[in-house]
């Protein structure tokens, strides 16, 4: 995949400044640079294939329409972050309404959807991971589940999980620290601690 | 610290969540306090399951077809979108940050030169006020009317006369002309009250409470033309 931060593509400033003009080429260059980021981030969140592409077009227009106020000093990618976070966070809100993604009603029930298996190393399939994930993040609240897969699963620093969700770092430590509890209260609770690991 | 606050921060166990100094004092607490230890290695087993959950990388398996997608409907909304008028051209330009930033650096400097303007011509027209209060021929040429409508009816036109002391007086039509230099000695109180004996008591028979409503009228159209300047 090329990549417009390298010859003979556009620099991102260059891009993103095409951008602002009109000139949809240089848009172009941006989509296929950075929206593997957009689709990962969607589907951390939603753990749903055809959502997050969805979420990732719809991502992409939103950022095409209002590009000229996009701050050139600033992190593309923090700002197409929180586009993204944004209509993810909608997205959820429409599918739980719609009882298309199914909030478990108590910890029982995230125990027995997880899988049995204590070695996670033979369930790095894609998509046994995805849906690890959507079980033991589905009792999360939104906030806490946006912060959680923001900083633990796409790796950001607290800065930018702040930056993009728009919360204090104080705030994002608070949803971390209940998402990671509960989320590891759930895991030992699934597959006990060991002996040896005492 | 409670074990509470350190059990806390034992969740936030990823780098850059704690502060090197919080750090090192819970390292400490560890070494003496059995519960929070215990729940370090719940939190250290637990992450043996939650790791590889942070490295799920998930792609596209056509992320050509998805930009190709996008870009379909990129080109949809821009034919869409109006030809803009100039007004929002104009609004467009000024969404750029950096012409943003300028223009509201050039609005506060200009304010801040209005204010500075405002100042300095405030200040030099009481500069002037005092230039002109302070001249010594302010006021020496200048004469004032006080008026008095019950001065007037009392008095006896025929009788009245100038009085050449030192505060001149003229009389008229209830009017008393008064030289902009005695001004001030004229609206004392014990000035106003000699009042009959200033224009003579020949032409201003009055009796005591008449003579405190004739000074009561002065020192109300005093007001107005005196102090008014």
């Amino acid at each position: 995949m090329s990549d417009i931060l390298e010859p003979p593509g556009k620099s991102r400033e260059d891009a993103v400044a095409g951008s602002q003009r009109g000139d949809l080429a240089s848009f172009e260059c941006l989509v296929h640079t950075y929206q593997p980021y957009a689709f990962s981030l969607a589907m951390k969140f939603l753990c749903d294939e055809a959502e997050a592409a969805d979420i990732v077009q719809e991502s992409f227009l939103r950022v095409w329409k209002n590009v000229n106020r996009y701050d050139p000093g600033r992190k593309f990618t923090t700002w197409l972050y929180r586009v993204v976070a944004n209509l993810c966070v909608d997205r959820l809100r429409i599918l739980q309404r719609k009882r298309r993604v199914f909030l478990s009603a108590d910890h029982n029930s995230v125990l027995e959807d997880l899988p049995d298996e204590r070695n996670w190393e033979t369930l790095r399939a894609y998509q046994q991971l995805g849906e690890i994930i959507r079980t033991i993040s589905g009792q999360l609240s939104k906030k806490q589940r946006l912060v959680f897969t923001l900083r633990d699963l796409q790796d950001l620093s607290v800065d930018e999980v702040a930056e993009i969700t728009g919360l204090s770092i104080g705030s994002v430590k608070t949803n971390l620290h209940y998402a990671r509890r509960f989320i590891r209260d759930i895991l030992v609770r699934k597959y006990g601690v060991a002996r040896s690991d005492i | 610290m409670s074990c509470e606050r350190y059990q806390q921060m034992l969740h936030l166990n990823r780098s850059g969540e704690v502060s090197a100094e919080d750090a090192d004092d819970l390292r400490q607490h560890l070494t003496r306090c059995e519960t929070c230890s215990l729940e370090w290695r719940r939190i250290q087993h637990a992450d043996k399951f939650l790791n590889p959950l942070r490295t799920f990388s998930p792609a596209l398996a056509g992320p050509e077809k998805l930009t190709a997608d996008i870009m379909r409907r990129v080109r949809e909304a821009a034919l869409r979108e109006p030809s803009q008028s100039i007004i929002d051209r104009i609004l467009d330009f000024f969404l750029i940050p950096a012409v943003r930033y300028t223009a509201v650096a050039t609005i506060l400097g200009v304010l801040v030169m209005l204010i500075f303007q405002s100042f300095t011509l405030l200040n030099q027209i009481s500069n002037l006020e005092q230039r002109m209060i302070s001249m010594p021929g302010h006021r020496a040429g200048a004469t004032y009317t006080v008026r008095s409508e019950t001065l007037q009816e009392v008095t006896e036109s025929e009788k009245i006369q100038s009085f050449a002391g030192s505060a001149p007086l003229m009389l008229g039509n209830g009017r008393i002309q008064v030289p902009a230099k005695d001004v001030d000695a004229f609206l004392s109180d014990s000035n106003l009250r000699d009042l009959p004996a200033i224009i003579g008591w020949s032409a201003l028979r009055i009796d005591q409470k008449t003579l405190e409503k004739i000074i009561s009228e002065i020192k109300a159209t005093a007001e107005l033309t005196f102090r008014a300047g």
